[in-house]
């Protein structure tokens, strides 16, 4: 038995003295992936996960007493889905441009909607070192940034769908006045 | 004798007001000692006072713009020094100066509230400057704690909730960072950056909870890698002193954006507390000076006892000025008037009122009297033959005036004539040329006839072709057209396949270590993607610019058929002034035959006026025999006069003469002039202008 973890402690000692060190794993950047697309003629990114599809803009049925910025209620595998237009939302105006062809559906947070897109590019991946949180941003945009990355000569900045979803603004889609002409008698 | 008197007390009175003069220059002096003695005084200790008042004022604001740092030792310097510059005030007391004091006193208060709202924010300002020196030290040991625990957590395949969390919490670190900043700084947004830490340290917190313990609202699963809670123990350790002092950070605020409006007060009002600080010097400076320098004792000191020196030397100067040119004026009026006694001039008179030479004058003036009543009455007999002869001495002068505008007439026939034949010369001469020019011209215009006709041929063909290619270049827009519709389908389809690539990596996540081989199909799709949008991009771009020159080339041509157009209708014109101008030229023709036969008139004329001037000439001979024998009469007379004349022109009686020589002493001078005239126009000079050559050419 002794003979034996002899044999043991010399294959350990010969193993220490010659074994080949395996090679270091060098060091990686961390890389933060995101989905580059535009809104309201602005290039921004949406971080990976934050999305749940891009679809094309559905045919919408508008609904009465909502805020001017609320399409109306589309269809989504077989089930409705509210549809938001992000220029007249963001830009706080009314829109009467290009029609918007596509919209990426989001859902998080129990909200369940879509918003319109003003362009599409495709998945960017950056050194997550290279985040710039004080990166300028369109001044509609700023409440909903956090930080953002630079490609080539123009910055893209990373749009905080958890502070949307947050904003009390966009959760609440009822008009605070409705206009109504029906004549409401008490008597 | 009552002259001399008079001189002697005049000249004692000067010299009486002349010693007072010297006494009232040494009293002046004395006195002006005394006041730069007395006015000495003050001013030094005042001058020091104000020099340290600005030194203290500039070492104020400096305190202040320290206090930025949020140093405790910034404050208190502030206070110190704000403290000495109001003991220094209180120091300068003067009643000159009573009007800078208030200014620099003015100017002092709005500091001074801004120092107290300084030293109030102080303990905040302290308290927040150790906060943002503690958190920026920390943030990168919280933020390599928390990137580790995404990488843990990227390894066990978590929720993509949880890994957002995770991600999000070291860019909350960073933006905390930086409103900490703003809150110190006192910047005017400082408030909503307090709410955007309050908000930011809120979400931190609960991720930081949420991976420690699990979140179901949020969708946060709890991490159960030991490392990674190991991680998450020392971010939140790293944390918790801003956690547990968030209410007092957020409250600072709005003290600190007062401290920072204090600091602008200051620098502000620093610049007008220092100029007025500057006057009270310059004040002090002057109060002294002003005194002794000021206008009375300006005047008593130096300006009247000048004053005095300098009007009583000029009142010497002038008195001895005076006697001596009243003297010499004197002696030369009569000097003169003895000049002019001498030359025979009698009605000189010297002034008498001069006190120097006025006897001398009075009798020199007297013998003159009588001299002159003597010659008056030899002058008498010669005023009768004077007279006779001015009569004769006229006549002939009228004689003269004709013989003179006679001559004019005829000198200037003679010209009239001799530039009568030149011109009909010069114009025989040019319609010659004329001629010949207007040949060439017709030569001229026929060739411009058959260069019209070629050019003319030449932009017909220039605007067939132009035509031919502009309907080319129709052609070809109508197929880069076509060509930029395939490509906007191109790019349109580009964003469908762009659509299917996000799609699918989005479903490869949420199908996790199943998804991995649809994962990597994505990103081909949108590595080719992206090359095939750059080509596209490319393809439009080039598309749309040979689209732009197309254009260009079509407009290009339509310019120039339209120049063709233009340029034919310029020929037609061109081809009708021809013909006007054929037609100018044979009038011109006719005109220069009828100027020709004007010019051979015109000659004949000149010849038959050459025959009046030699009928002119024979009677000017006639009259010139006449004036000849008039002459020999005047001049036998003109010379016994003359003799007596001559005796008694030496004398001048009462501004006139007895004889005027200059008016009939000469001779009759004019009729010499009349003679050489009449000379002039001899025969042989009358023929020269005009030659037998010219004639012959006249005829």
């Amino acid at each position: 038995m002794s003979a034996l973890l002899r044999s043991f402690d010399a294959l350990e000692r010969r193993y220490a003295a010659e074994a080949v060190t395996p090679p270091e794993r060098a060091p990686q950047d961390e890389l933060w992936v995101g989905t580059c697309l535009g809104i309201a003629g602005v290039p921004l990114l949406v971080g990976e996960g934050e999305m749940e599809e891009i679809i094309e803009t559905p045919k919408v049925t508008a609904i009465p007493g909502t805020k001017p910025w609320v399409l109306g209620v589309g269809s989504r595998l077989g089930g409705p889905i509210p549809v938001i237009s992000g220029d007249v939302f963001f830009r706080k105006k009314p829109y009467a441009g290009r029609p918007r062809d596509y919209c990426m559906v989001l859902n998080q947070r129990g909200f369940y909607l879509a918003i319109t897109l003003s362009g599409l590019e495709r998945d960017l991946k950056f050194p997550a070192r290279e985040r710039d949180m004080a990166l300028p941003v369109d001044p509609d945009f700023v409440a909903y940034a956090l930080g953002g990355f630079a490609d080539g000569e123009r910055n893209l900045f990373v749009l905080d769908i958890e502070r949307l979803m947050m904003d009390s603004e966009f959760v609440n889609a009822a008009q605070s006045k409705p206009n109504t002409h029906e004549v409401v008698n008490n008597d | 004798m009552t002259s001399p008197n008079k001189t002697k007390a005049a000249s004692r009175l000067r010299h009486l007001l002349l010693g007072l003069g010297g006494i009232a220059c040494v009293a002046l002096i004395a006195y002006g000692g005394y006041v730069i003695d007395r006015e000495i005084g003050q001013e030094g200790q005042h001058n020091a006072l104000t020099d340290e008042l600005a030194s203290l004022a500039r070492e104020v604001a400096i305190a202040a713009r320290s206090t930025a740092s949020g140093d405790q030792q910034a404050f208190d310097l502030l206070k110190e020094k704000s403290s000495a510059f109001e003991e220094r005030l209180s120091r300068v007391d003067s009643v000159q100066l009573n009007e800078q004091l208030s200014l620099v006193d003015l100017n002092w208060q709005p500091v001074k509230r801004a120092t107290q709202t300084l030293a109030e924010a102080a303990p905040r300002a302290v308290f927040v400057h150790e906060i943002e020196s503690e958190l920026s030290g920390n943030v990168r040991p919280m933020q390599r704690e928390l990137s580790s625990v995404v990488e843990l957590l990227k390894q066990r395949q978590v929720s993509s909730d949880t890994l957002v969390a995770a991600q999000k919490a070291p860019w909350l670190l960073e933006r905390m960072s930086s409103n900490v900043n703003k809150i110190l700084a006192g910047v005017e947004d400082n408030q909503v950056a307090a709410d955007e830490f309050r908000t930011d340290a809120g979400d931190f917190v609960r991720i930081v909870q949420g991976l420690t313990r699990g979140d179901e609202l949020t969708g946060i699963q709890k991490a159960a890698n030991p490392e990674a809670i190991e991680s998450l123990s020392k971010a939140y350790r790293l944390f918790s002193p801003i956690s547990n002092s968030l209410d007092r950070i957020v409250g600072a605020a709005a003290d600190l954006r007062q401290a920072a409006a204090a600091r602008a007060s200051i620098e502000e009002n620093s610049i007008a507390l220092n100029t007025s600080i500057a006057e009270l010097q310059t004040a002090v400076n002057s109060v002294a000076a002003g005194r002794l320098y000021g206008a009375g004792n300006l005047v008593a000191l130096f300006v009247a006892p000048a004053l005095l020196a300098l009007c009583l030397l000029l009142a010497m100067f002038f008195g001895q000025r005076r006697r001596e040119s009243r003297a010499s004026s004197g002696f030369g009026e009569i000097n003169a008037a003895l000049a002019r006694l001498g030359r025979g001039d009698l009605s000189v008179e010297a002034a008498e009122d001069n006190p120097v030479t006025g006897e001398l004058a009075r009798a020199l003036n007297n013998a003159a009297r009588e001299q002159c009543g003597m010659v008056t009455r030899v002058r008498t007999p010669f005023e009768s033959a004077v007279a006779a002869i001015d009569g004769i001495r006229n006549s002939a002068r009228a004689q003269v005036q004709k013989g003179r505008e006679l001559t004019r007439s005829v000198v200037e026939s003679t010209e009239t004539a001799t530039e009568m034949v030149r011109t009909s010369e010069g114009i025989k001469a040019a319609t010659g040329r004329a001629s010949e020019t207007s040949d060439r011209n017709s030569r001229k215009v026929a060739q411009g006839y058959e260069l019209t006709k070629d050019m003319s041929r030449a932009s017909a063909a220039v605007r067939e072709s132009v035509q031919e290619t502009s309907k080319s270049a129709k052609r070809q827009s109508e197929l880069i057209q076509s060509v930029t519709a395939a490509a906007e389908y191109i790019q349109a389809l580009n964003t469908k396949i762009s659509v299917v690539a996000i799609n699918t990596r989005i479903e490869a996540e949420k199908a996790g270590e199943y998804g991995r081989p649809f994962l990597g199909i994505a990103e081909s799709i949108a590595e080719l993607l992206r090359e095939a949008e750059e080509e596209g991009r490319k393809i439009i771009t080039e598309v749309r610019m040979l689209q732009n020159m197309s254009a260009d080339n079509l407009s290009s041509m339509e310019t120039t058929v339209g120049t063709v157009v233009t340029i034919l209708g310029y020929i037609e014109r061109l081809d009708s002034s021809l013909e006007e101008i054929n037609a100018g030229s044979t009038a011109i023709s006719e005109i220069i035959s009828a100027v020709d036969q004007s010019a051979g008139q015109s000659a004949a004329n000149a010849l038959m006026m050459s025959n009046s001037m030699a009928q002119i000439r024979d009677r000017n001979i006639e009259i010139s025999e006449l004036h000849d024998s008039a002459q020999k009469g005047v001049a036998s007379l003109q010379a016994s006069i003359r003799e007596a004349a001559r005796g008694l022109g030496e004398f001048r009686v009462g501004g006139d003469s007895l004889y005027d020589s200059g008016a009939s002493g000469g001779e009759v001078e004019d009729l010499d002039s009349f003679r050489s005239v009449a000379r002039v126009y001899r025969e042989e000079e009358v023929s020269d202008p005009v030659s037998e050559e010219q004639k012959r050419a006249i005829s």
